[in-house]
């Protein structure tokens, strides 16, 4: 029997990748942590749920009916709410989740971890009513849900007005959008992508005539400063950006808001990709960290791959393209894909103009000494501070003695944060983040050790049975 | 106070009710426990150990853990990422002191 | 080991340079679980066991941080008739060593321990049995030497020794470095820097896993430990249990790899469930590897390096997180007055010679 192609993550580029795999015959498994396939840019409604011609639920569904039958095709295996822990040997992986635990011999594996809305603490983050950008689509896109009362959506990126169109569109009363890049300078940079992919250019001038049609106050070159609220959120403070990418003192409002949508950019979900050993390197237009790619995509671990923005920050089209050249690099090592490598090498320079467009002189940080850093373990900045050896540049240590990224996040929501306000994210850092270690999400022990698979216990006891003390 | 509504034109499907630290809730099935609470608006589903301090939907892709909630029978869940059943009996996860100890 | 042997000395005045491959506090007892237990030492471990559980209690006071040190009492655990044997007879010996062990028959566990399966046959109980964090002890020790003045060399590597009576000379890749005396503290490399003196001290490696769950519900307030070694249990201040028992992972200490085995954890994971079935629901948050260097006998080697007057080395403790506190304090008695206030000749590096 063939080996399958294990494909870690349901979203645009896995699917992408798994319906050219399967359309050539090879088999392939799809195991992804959701309920349902898409990723985040195709959450879909819960299936009991059905959306009417006229929702004003703005989301793609042109696409769906390409991606997602690979789902139900005979040469596919499609694990939902099922995470891969461990790989070995070298390619074997170990899964579980609530339906099920077991091993698979791979032929190859895809990476397809997708993003993460990148953390970005100031005071009041974590006050009930402030929500990531991401978690706002998907309480429209995957719960058919808007906020209710007043809403104020800030951040850096693209994200800022999708998010903020997509609320309007739902009917949300959307007062503020906040984007800490001046327009001028997103403009600027984004002539040169223009001729590269007009129609991203429309969709966003698109979204802008959404808002001001719905009353929107559009404020650029302006940051969150803190969020306030008894309980939960109640108003939010707006500042000018200074020239040290944090609030300005001077000149700050406050607006009332029920709910803030805070979109600062968005993180690749590494910690796949970390956990088993790929070589990693920094890149600021890819959003960070990412693991070192040769041109098919592959990691530097053989046929291991890493596709869509799991490996780097460049949307939709982006995942779409990888995903699908991926599938051809292990088809046949790509040797047919000559226009789609063009097509791709286009995508490629749009996005890391786009990224450069919202990519801020100084970085930003609205965080304070007595700011909450790590959510799980309730750390704040001046704790973290106080651990940090002065010269050391190793977050591991800081992680080891304050409990850092220890919690049930396992460090996704603190760690790139936090490298960043302590000053040790440097380009040099041969170790940028601690090593993610298993299960790459948290497991429950009881499905963890229904796998039926696993190899003979080597009891510690019967290997030396002088050996008491553990 | 509602701190969610369905946005116009989604049709979800048949109601159920459950229970949240002994509250009864509204949802639909198939909804997440976490956005059942927000339309219910119960905004702070839970309450950190050493703070304390109240906290509850953010990331909405099972990321975070902030909306972890304890669901009868089975343990601690992103509410999330769990869909609401008929009879579900939810609680705020359970806070440890260190004096308990 | 070393950090504890440079406070002592430190603290007797001396001027004290540690010098650490990697980063300080980065290895065994740093990614340990964290039991303190006596049960768990083989015999001739106990009074020093016993003597280090003194050292830990004075050591928050003395380093000024609390290491979140715990004597809870633990439960030794036995599951087939077997174990139930070993633990019995296992018991005057403990006894006679001094330590206060109770046998627990069925009935008591079930009344005292509810949480406990009912795989679980017997136990036995010792008040002594205790944890501390190696996670707070780490961080305390590091401000305590740097208080004292000691000089901490990280990420330096030693190329070569050269010792005579008075001088040794270590030619490192961050500079040559003159001392009077050397102790050997570099847990499983021990033997490998024994070697560069021509001395063999022979060690095995074991690589130890750890795992970590989501913090919950108090349930568990003492430590749990098996007849045959094979489970550790505790769950610490957070609410998170620490499930351990020496079930080993991959790696080897010269490419520094080291990495869980899935099938040796799965096999732990099973093993604690059925002794502790409500550890089941709960998710595990991280699980890891440590390495362990492992004397031929399973006793530490504390002592004199056999040929050299003022080289020593502490090692191979088995149980080095409980044991480095005294060690640490035996360790720099035998270097500052040659008259260590416990015997130390079970520990002779030379035992093995006429093997």
């Amino acid at each position: 029997m063939t080996k399958p192609v294990v494909i870690v993550g349901a979203g645009p580029a896995g699917l992408a990748c798994a319906t050219r795999l399967a359309r050539n015959g090879l088999p392939v498994v799809i195991i992804d942590d959701n309920l349902q396939a898409g990723g985040q840019y195709f959450r879909q409604l819960p299936p009991s749920y059905r959306a009417e011609p006229d929702a004003k639920l703005l989301r793609e569904t042109k696409r769906v009916g390409t991606l997602f039958p690979v789902l139900r095709d005979p040469l596919v295996t499609y694990l939902p709410s099922t995470t891969v822990w461990s790989v070995h040997d070298p390619l074997t992986i170990d899964y579980a989740g609530p339906a099920g635990a077991g091993r698979i011999a791979a032929a190859a594996i895809v990476v397809a971890t997708g993003a993460q809305d990148a953390p970005f603490p100031f005071p009041g983050w974590t006050l009930p009513g402030v929500i990531s950008a991401g978690g706002c689509l998907n309480l429209a896109k995957g719960h058919g849900l808007a906020p209710s009362g007043k809403v104020v959506v800030a951040g850096n990126g693209p994200l800022v007005l999708v998010a903020a169109a997509t609320l309007a569109a739902a009917g949300a009363e959307v007062t503020h959008v906040i984007e800490a890049q001046p327009t001028w300078r997103v403009g600027v940079a984004m002539m040169r992508g223009a001729l590269l992919s007009p129609s991203l250019l429309f969709k966003g001038a698109g979204y802008r005539a959404r808002l001001m049609a719905h009353g929107t106050h559009f404020l650029a070159g302006k940051m969150v400063s803190r969020a306030i609220g008894q309980g939960s959120l109640e108003a939010v403070e707006i500042a000018s950006v200074g020239p040290d990418g944090k609030p300005l003192a001077n000149g700050s409002v406050l607006l009332k808001a029920e709910t803030l949508v805070s979109g600062y950019g968005l993180l690749p979900g590494t910690e796949f990709v970390r956990m088993i050993g790929c070589r990693m390197m920094r890149d600021p237009l890819m959003g960070g960290w990412v693991p070192q790619r040769s041109e098919t995509f592959e990691t530097s671990l053989a046929k291991v791959y890493a596709i869509g923005d799991g490996a780097g920050i460049g949307g939709v089209e982006v995942a779409i393209a990888e995903g699908n050249l991926a599938a051809g690099a292990i088809i046949d090592g790509g040797a047919s894909d000559g226009a789609a490598k063009r097509r791709y090498a286009r995508l490629n320079r749009f996005r890391r103009i786009l990224s450069g467009a919202y990519l801020t002189r100084a970085k930003l940080s609205s965080a304070t000494d007595d700011t909450i850093v790590c959510r799980c373990e309730e750390l704040r900045l001046s704790d973290l501070k106080s651990a940090v050896v002065a010269g050391d540049t190793h977050l591991h240590r800081v992680k080891s003695s304050t409990r850092l990224g220890m919690g049930r996040c396992q460090g996704r929501n603190c760690l790139s944060s936090a490298s960043k306000l302590l000053g040790l994210d440097h380009e040099d850092a041969a170790l940028p983040l601690p090593r993610m270690r298993p299960p790459v999400r948290p497991l429950r022990l009881n499905d963890i050790i229904k796998n039926q698979s696993i190899g003979p216990a080597r009891v510690p006891d019967e290997a030396n049975a002088s050996k008491q003390e553990r | 106070m509602r701190n969610a509504r369905l946005i116009p034109g989604i049709a979800p499907g048949t109601a159920v009710s459950f229970t949240f630290n002994g509250q009864t809730v509204d949802g639909y099935v198939g909804e997440g426990v976490a956005a059942a609470l927000m339309r219910a608006g119960i905004r702070g589903t839970r309450t950190t150990a050493r703070q304390p301090e109240p906290r509850g939907y953010y990331c909405g892709m099972g990321v975070c853990w902030e909306c972890t909630v304890e669901v009868e029978g089975m343990g601690t869940v992103r509410g999330c990422m769990f869909p609401v059943q008929e009879g579900l009996v939810v609680r705020s996860p359970s806070v440890r002191s260190e004096e308990d100890l | 080991m070393g950090l504890f042997t440079a406070l002592n000395l430190a603290e007797q005045g001396r001027n004290v340079t540690v010098v650490e491959r990697g980063r300080i506090w980065s290895e065994a007892s740093a990614v340990n679980a964290g039991s303190l237990a006596a049960q768990n030492k083989l015999p001739p471990l106990v009074p020093y066991t016993l003597a280090a559980f003194d050292v830990w209690k004075s050591l928050p006071e003395r380093i000024g941080c609390d290491v979140d040190y715990h004597q809870t009492g633990g439960y030794k655990i036995a599951t087939t008739p077997e174990e139930v044997a070993r633990l019995r007879a296992g018991l005057d010996a403990q006894r006679a060593a001094g330590l206060p062990v109770r046998f627990m028959e069925p009935e008591e566990i079930r009344s005292e321990t509810p949480w406990l399966s009912d795989k679980v046959l017997a136990a036995t109980y010792c008040e002594l049995d205790s944890f501390a964090s190696p996670i707070r002890t780490g961080p305390g020790l590091h401000k305590a030497l740097s208080r004292l003045g000691v000089t901490i060399l990280e990420d330096t590597h030693i190329r070569s020794i050269k010792a005579s009576s008075g001088t040794v000379h270590l030619d490192t890749n961050a500079g040559a470095i003159d001392a009077r005396q050397l102790a050997i503290t570099a847990g499983a490399w021990s033997g490998k820097v024994a070697a560069m003196l021509g001395s063999r001290v022979d060690m095995s490696l074991d690589v130890n896993m750890v795992s970590v769950t989501e913090p919950a519900p108090f349930t568990i307030g003492k430590i749990v430990t098996h007849a045959r070694g094979i489970l550790t249990l505790k769950q610490v201040s957070n609410g998170s249990c620490l499930i351990g028992g020496g079930w080993q992972g991959n790696g080897s200490i010269d490419d520094q790899c080291k990495d869980v085995d899935p099938d040796q954890l799965t096999h732990n994971f099973i093993l604690a469930n059925e002794i502790i079935p409500g550890l089941g629901p709960l998710h595990i948050l991280r699980s890891w590897a440590g390495y362990e260097g492992v004397s031929p006998d399973s006793l530490p080697y504390l002592g004199q390096l056999p040929g050299f007057d003022n080289i020593f080395m502490a090692a191979c403790a088995r149980g080095g997180f409980t044991l480095g506190p005294l060690f640490g304090q035996l360790l720099c008695e035998l270097m500052t007055t040659g008259k260590p206030s416990m015997p130390l000749e079970a520990f002779h590096l030379a035992r093995f010679d006429n093997a």
